[in-house]
Order: structure tokens, then C-alpha cells, then sequence
């Protein structure tokens, strides 16, 4: 047992050492969505937006150079907090890829922890599985138009996982954006109210979340 | 000294002091193949082992707190339910599949009848939450246990700490599902050189052979795929099997392929839990044409002294060992004694 702390507080050291690199370089992102556009006109009441980014990875050109050892970061899209990678200094990089979603080997890889814990509810118990995205609220029209749209589904063809890719650079910060109105669109146009388990509409909508997502610079960070 | 007597004393020292006496390994089965469960992300330890017997026994996992995981699947009946064809849960709900006999569950990736659950692991939350079975949720659970000071002081043996997590909980629980092992039927022994089987137990070991082991593919029983039997739908439960998960019509009423060992004791049979005895079983089967998973036809004709036989080698798959084992069944000392101690 004794053994076991020892070498437990060696790790912790470790990895505290390592998380500290004397010289690194800073990528931040800001995320946000269209909702507050939204609300102007009343049209739409947003409870619940949540998102699963994963498998960030940075590049120069083709060749990578860094990759985040989180291995899901879960954003509440109505109250984000932001992302910041730091990087070592020697690393080169213009491009990061990203997923929308949770990949098929974490989703059978059986319990995990942190934001993968099935306590943060984006996690179906009924079918062995992640929700990518949820999106949850009211629609003021004619008559209150509830709707819940649960997306995910990781196995053949209802894998609705997405990635994304944008040009970054070092020490700068970036608004990630997603934008809910094309799928909402699509969704109230079938009058498809409710989404709660993986299908092909599912896909439909997370292939329109990812087209729809933007990343722009904000300004320069100083260099640290 | 020789540096291979030294190397050999500092290893034996070190694993002495320094390997933990509660952990435990897993023992695979000389005629079983590689079980697909990762027992590297959750290694044995007797007192992990201890927290999921307790929880599998306790209707604390149960919104009111009146069933638990063995309500459904009782020890004595190879951990499944004799009394409904139905599963049922709290408040008399019922729900619509037959609840499963639970053993050899390492080798399997997949688990319920239509393949929902992916890993072992995440198994429990299935019934935990489901609104006709114990109809809690994990937050809720984790708060009673949480509360819990008989909980809390096992977690602490166990883990080092009291704290009662999600990923603790499952792993506790799994540790225990993948004790149940049942490789100690009369087949086994026959399979390892140590008895016989009587002639009329050898007739019918050659027609199961010859009819039944595509699917149900030894030495598990299963091969472990969703197949279609030819029974018709229920029209109140309008159950499509495997395409209710895969949306894919050659999954249409697929079942996953239920094991036949302890099959003596694992009535009512079927996804739905139709036919009550194995003699019906063997009826609908009697003369039959299945198309399998991997395209092949098969044409089973069996008549009466065939089945005869058939049957009596599907007893041979009874593992008394297994069924009456003291260290799967109900927690008495843990759950009674010690709990009342504590709280």
C-alpha cells in the first residue's frame, strides 16, 4: 500500500513537472453560439446547449506536432468557459482539427472519468453510449413549441461524430463558433421535434452543426 | 552469490511486501477461449469484489428501494428470473424482455438481447435507469451511497478513500458480475478427461453437433451473435431485437443467442420468455429452417427419441458448482450483520 502512495505522489510529481514546461506557446478559444441573435426577437428560449470537443490536434501543414492529452473537453454553449492549450515553444503549428462528438473507441472503452463520467448526463444508459451535442428549449410561435435534441450515436452508419478543422497560430485566441440555426431550420421544417437516440437524422444534424461552425481570430496575445 | 539467487530473493521480498493481499486473479477456464473483458483497467481485489456483491444485493440501487439486481437474476437460478417471462421492476411494472441468465460474462462484448450495452462496465446503468426496471438515476445512487457509512468504510477498504464515484461503483459491480463463472457442469468434466458421458447423453451431444452448435457454439454456449429463431412477433411487444439498436433490417427480430448452459434452470425461454419449458423448445425447433447471421442455411429435423436425447445432454450443461456457490450468493454477513453495525 505503502509502495503503491510512493510511487502514486512520484506520478503527481511527475506530472505536475510536466505540465509546467519552462517555455510554451498559447492557444485560446473562446466558444460561443448564435443563440444570443436568437433571443432578440423572443423567437426561441434555449435551456440546455451542451457539446462534447474531443481529440484536439495540432499541425503544421500535414505533420503533427501536438496533441491534447484531455480527452474530452464537455462545454456548457450557455455558460463556456474557455479552452487554452499550451504548447511548447519549439512546436510549429497553423492548424488544429477538432471532433463534434465522442469517437467509437472511447465509447466502448467502459467507464471513464472526468468529463466522460456518465454523471454529467450525456450519457445514454439505455444504449451503451455518448451524446455528442444536446440542444434543449422552447420555440415561441403560434404556440409554445417545445423541442430536445439529443445527438450521437458512434457505430456504422449512425456514427454522428464531426471534424472540424481551422488555420490557427501560436499565442493567439480564437471564438469558436456554432451555429444552431441551419439545423434548427432543417429540424422545424419536418417538424422534428425530438431527437433522443442515434439514427440517421441524428447525422443530418450533427453534419449541419459541424458546416456551420466557424473559428475567427480575436487578437495577439502577447509573447510570454 | 549467483545474480540470479539475489535477483530471485529481492523479487520474492518485493512481491511479498509490496503486492497487496486482497488482489486477486482471474481464473479462465482450461476449455474456455481468451475473455474479451480488459482486466488490466480493473484488476481483481477481493474487497472490490466485496462492494459489488453488496450492491447487486441491496435495493438501494432501486428508486424505492425495493428490488435489487437479484430480484431479477437470483444465484439459484443461474442469476435469471423464473417467475415472469418478464422482467419486474419497482412497483410492479413490468418490462419487456425476459431477464437473462448472467455468467461467463468476460467473454462477451455485448451484452442484453439486442447488443445495447457495449462494455460490462456500463451494464448496470441500463437497468438502473430504466423507467420499468429499478427507475433511479446515477446522481441519485451515488448520493445514497455517498450517505451511507457502511458504504463508505467498504469504499475506504477497498479504494483508500471513501469517496463513492461513478467509475468505483460500476467497477465494483463488474468485479463481481465477472465472477460468475460457470465451466463446472458435468460437460466440462467429460471435456477435461475426469467423467463420461452416459450413451444416451453421447447420442444427443452428437445431435446438438449436428444441429444446435452453429449458434449456440461450445464451450459458452452461444456464438455470441444475434440470430433470428423463426418465432413470430409478440404483437403487444412489437420487439425488433438487434434493429431497435443497429436501425439495420437484416437485424430485424435478430436476439442475441442465449447461452444453454444451466439451461435446466434458466426458464422461461426466449427474448420474451414465451415458452415456459425446454420440452417447447425443443418443439419449435423440431423441425425448422434458419437462415444464420453468416448467410448459412440450416434445416434441423428432430423427432421424438432424438429430442429424448437431446435433452438429456442439455442437462449435462447443469454446473451445481456454479449455481449453489456460497461466494456469489446473497451477502448475509455483509448486508445483515455488518450494515446494521454500522447504520
Amino acid at each position: 500500500m505503502y509502495f503503491k502512495k510512493l510511487i502514486l505522489l512520484f506520478l503527481c510529481c511527475a506530472a505536475i513537472y510536466k505540465e509546467a514546461p519552462a517555455q510554451s506557446q498559447k492557444t485560446t478559444f473562446f466558444l460561443q453560439t448564435d443563440f444570443d441573435q436568437l433571443y432578440l426577437n423572443d423567437s426561441l428560449k434555449i435551456s440546455k446547449c451542451a457539446i462534447y470537443l474531443t481529440n484536439f490536434k495540432f499541425y503544421n501543414q500535414a505533420q503533427l506536432v501536438f496533441v491534447d492529452t484531455n480527452q474530452a473537453h464537455l462545454i456548457d454553449l450557455l455558460d463556456p468557459n474557455p479552452i487554452q492549450f499550451n504548447i511548447p515553444k519549439n512546436q510549429v503549428y497553423n492548424r488544429v482539427s477538432f471532433n463534434i462528438g465522442v469517437d467509437s473507441n472511447t465509447n466502448v472503452a467502459g467507464i471513464l472519468t472526468g468529463d466522460l463520467d456518465p454523471r454529467k448526463g450525456m450519457y445514454w444508459a439505455w444504449q451503451s453510449g455518448y451524446i455528442n451535442f444536446k440542444l434543449e428549449g422552447v420555440l415561441n410561435t403560434k404556440v409554445q413549441q417545445p423541442f430536445q435534441y439529443h445527438v450521437g450515436g458512434y457505430a456504422g452508419k449512425l456514427n454522428a461524430i464531426q471534424t472540424n478543422s481551422f488555420e490557427v497560430f501560436p499565442n493567439n485566441k480564437y471564438i469558436l463558433s456554432f451555429n444552431f440555426l441551419p439545423m434548427l431550420q432543417y429540424c422545424l421544417a419536418q417538424k422534428q421535434f425530438e431527437i433522443m437516440s442515434p439514427q440517421l437524422k441524428a447525422v443530418q444534424l450533427a453534419k449541419l452543426l459541424s458546416e456551420n461552425a466557424t473559428c475567427s481570430k480575436v487578437q495577439n496575445l502577447s509573447n510570454e | 552469490m549467483n545474480k540470479g539467487v539475489v535477483f530471485f530473493i529481492l523479487l520474492s521480498v518485493f512481491s511479498i511486501a509490496f503486492i497487496s493481499p486482497s488482489e486477486t486473479e482471474f481464473k479462465k477456464p482450461e476449455n474456455f477461449p481468451k475473455p474479451k473483458y480488459n482486466f488490466k483497467n480493473n484488476p481483481f481485489d477481493s474487497n472490490k469484489i466485496n462492494i459489488g456483491r453488496a450492491l447487486f444485493y441491496d435495493p438501494i440501487l432501486s428508486k424505492d428501494s425495493s428490488i435489487s439486481c437479484a430480484s431479477c437474476h437470483s444465484n439459484y437460478t443461474a442469476f435469471t428470473h423464473v417467475d415472469h417471462a418478464l422482467s419486474h421492476g419497482i412497483a410492479d411494472r413490468i418490462g419487456f424482455r425476459n431477464a437473462p441468465g448472467l455468467m461467463n460474462l468476460a467473454w462477451h462484448e455485448n451484452f442484453m438481447w439486442d447488443g445495447a450495452i457495449n462494455n460490462l462496465e456500463m451494464q448496470a446503468l441500463a437497468p438502473l435507469t430504466n423507467h420499468l426496471e429499478m427507475d433511479e438515476n446515477l446522481n441519485h445512487v451515488l448520493e445514497k451511497l455517498n450517505r451511507s457509512v457502511f458504504y463508505k468504510n467498504l469504499f475506504k477498504q477497498a479504494y483508500g478513500d471513501e469517496i463513492i464515484s461513478t467509475d468505483r461503483f460500476l467497477k465494483s459491480i463488474t468485479q463481481f458480475l465477472l465472477q460468475m463463472v460457470s465451466a463446472s457442469a458435468k460437460y466440462d468434466s467429460v471435456k477435461n478427461g475426469s467423467a463420461t458421458f452416459t450413451a444416451q447423453e453421447k447420442k444427443g451431444y452428437h445431435i446438438f453437433k449436428k444441429n444446435c452448435a452453429t449458434c449456440h457454439t461450445e464451450p459458452l454456449f452461444t456464438n455470441l451473435k444475434f440470430e433470428q429463431n423463426n418465432l413470430p412477433i409478440d404483437s403487444n411487444l412489437k420487439d425488433m431485437g438487434r434493429m431497435r439498436i443497429t436501425q439495420s433490417a437484416k437485424d430485424s427480430i435478430c436476439f442475441k443467442v442465449p447461452t444453454l448452459r444451466n439451461i435446466a434452470f434458466t426458464f422461461p425461454y426466449m427474448h420474451d420468455g414465451r415458452v415456459r419449458k425446454l420440452q417447447e423448445v425443443l418443439h419449435h425447433y423440431e423441425n425448422i429452417e434458419l437462415l444464420t447471421s453468416n448467410h448459412t442455411r440450416i434445416k434441423i429435423k428432430l423427432n421424438k427419441a432424438e429430442k429424448v436425447d437431446l435433452t438429456a445432454f442439455l442437462l449435462t450443461l447443469t454446473d451445481q458448482k456454479f449455481l449453489f456457490n456460497p461466494a456469489l450468493a446473497f451477502p448475509k454477513e455483509l448486508l445483515l450483520l455488518n450494515r446494521r453495525k454500522n447504520e
